[in-house]
């Protein structure tokens, strides 16, 4: 399955507990914020993942202490942040 | 199953919900001093600056306790803890039993010695909403009282800092010390950031005891302990936490600075359990008792206590670490950062405006603060897993 991963930049505090969760699809920049790991780090990506791959991610995302983080299926529809 | 929790924050809240993950039939009650859904406390700073629309700041939805069955007792303080006979009273009278119980109280706010209006502390939503408020108020005064004088030198006082200078409001910090987190940082790194305060027109005054905000109705100013008296129409305060140990103490936990747990999170008492910035729990891998207050660490022990009370008893050894910065210097605490329990503190790296300070132990790796460099952070945290004594 397919996830759409969007970080918003001027959210991330860069306190980096997406990285310390999900290490293996964040990763922090120069910048002090977080971005998606792949051939050209950037704040929005479309990863190949399995179902483990997944809960991690959405873990990750989970840990952010500022919901700097939104993760989409591949139907468009927000799995992270749940509506509150 | 009966399971109790004190304390609605994000490790109590987390505890919660995946207590009703592993337990269908559970009863779960959060018994919390505030009235809010739970709401990440790190946001209140981007809500206070207008970056985000305060709704935004809550993670739960009232909606979400009653479709998880998670009875939450807004507003609710807790006035006794029976750990003999298995309940707790609240403040109405109610008695609730227990099976498991997990105290995820956080830590309770160091107050100035006065705090008149205008005094603002940064711990909860009503706090922000009451900053919000006293800015907009401080903006309607004439530009020479739009004044702001923030008094410690921690992680809150740097929020504030950044805070008033989006309001364009003349700051002063007063620090106790000789910089600011002047018990943890290598005499480098205090320099780094009070040049970084200055050259963004901050001032800073160290070494001042005997600070009092003073003012009529409210505050007018912060008066130093040689009797000058600094003109403000807004205080910060970022004095730190400690613990309110009578309730627990009276129930027989064990308390240092935090409830004392073990590394699975159990305390001294049977069926009782800590988590969140209110434990000091031993941490296998830093080899000592930690007492923590940032916000990955709550929230994964809230995952990991809940795992333990619910009969899968599973060790808690992440390494967390905390970023923040000042006016755009950034600063990063990894580990254990504690100056008494550090057999050195090596200067890693040190420039004009930078420095990276590694904390040893028994020649490993324990901890590290990084200051207006960020490179080594992955690499330092991997070494203190890897407890090395070298990047």
């Amino acid at each position: 399955m397919k996830l759409r991963i969007v970080i918003d930049p001027d959210l991330c505090i860069g306190a980096a507990s997406c990285v310390t969760i999900a290490p293996e699809t964040f990763q922090m920049n120069m910048d002090n914020k977080a971005e998606i790991i792949g051939p050209a780090p950037s704040y929005e990506r479309i990863l190949e993942v399995n179902e483990e791959e997944k809960n991690t991610i959405i873990m990750g995302a989970q840990s952010c202490p500022t919901l700097a983080i939104t993760i989409f299926d591949e139907d468009g529809k927000q799995l992270y942040p749940e509506n509150v | 199953m009966q399971y109790v929790i004190i304390g609605g924050g994000i490790a109590g809240t987390t505890a919660a919900e995946e207590l009703r993950k592993a337990d269908e039939m559970a009863e779960i009650t959060i018994i919390d001093e505030e009235a809010h859904a739970c709401y990440s406390r790190v946001l209140l700073p981007h809500y206070i600056t207008g970056k985000v629309l305060r709704d935004k700041v809550f993670l739960r939805s009232e909606k979400w306790y009653v479709e998880q069955r998670i009875e939450r007792l807004a507003g609710t303080i807790v006035t006794g803890i029976d750990t003999k006979n298995n309940f707790v009273t609240i403040h109405t009278g109610r008695e609730l039993p227990y099976d498991k119980l997990l105290l995820a109280t956080g830590g309770q706010l160091n107050l100035a010695v006065t705090d008149p209006k205008g005094v603002c502390y940064l711990q909860t939503l009503d706090d922000a909403d009451g900053i919000v408020a006293r800015l907009a108020e401080v903006k309607r005064l004439p530009v020479p009282q739009q004044r702001a004088v923030i008094i410690g030198g921690g992680f809150i006082s740097l929020e504030f800092i950044n805070i008033f200078a989006q309001f364009n409001l003349p700051t002063t910090v007063v620090l106790r010390g000789d910089g600011f987190w002047s018990r943890v940082l290598s005499t480098q790194a205090k320099e780094v950031l009070a040049r970084q305060a200055v050259n963004k027109g901050v001032q800073v005054l160290t070494g001042q005891r005997e600070v009092l905000s003073v003012g009529e109705s409210e505050v007018s100013g912060v008066q130093l302990g040689d009797g000058t008296v600094l003109p403000a129409s807004i205080v910060g305060v970022g004095l730190g936490t400690h613990a309110d140990k009578s309730l627990f103490e009276e129930a027989g936990v064990l308390m240092k600075s935090g409830i004392l747990a073990n590394s699975y999170l159990e305390t001294n008492v049977p069926n009782v359990y800590a988590a969140g910035d209110a434990a000091e729990f031993e941490h296998p891998l830093l080899g000592r008792q930690m007492h923590i207050g940032n916000w990955l660490n709550a929230q994964m022990q809230g995952k990991a206590v809940a795992k333990t009370m619910t009969g899968e008893r599973t060790e808690f050894s992440l390494v967390s670490s905390y970023s923040t910065n000042l006016l755009g210097l950034h600063v990063v605490f990894i580990g254990d950062t504690n100056r008494e329990f550090a057999g050195e503190v090596r200067s890693h790296k040190a420039t004009e405006t930078s420095s990276v300070d590694l904390y040893t132990r028994n020649d490993k790796i324990v901890g590290a603060v990084l200051v207006g460099d960020l490179v080594d952070r992955a690499a330092i945290t991997k070494a203190i897993q890897e407890q090395r004594s070298t990047l």
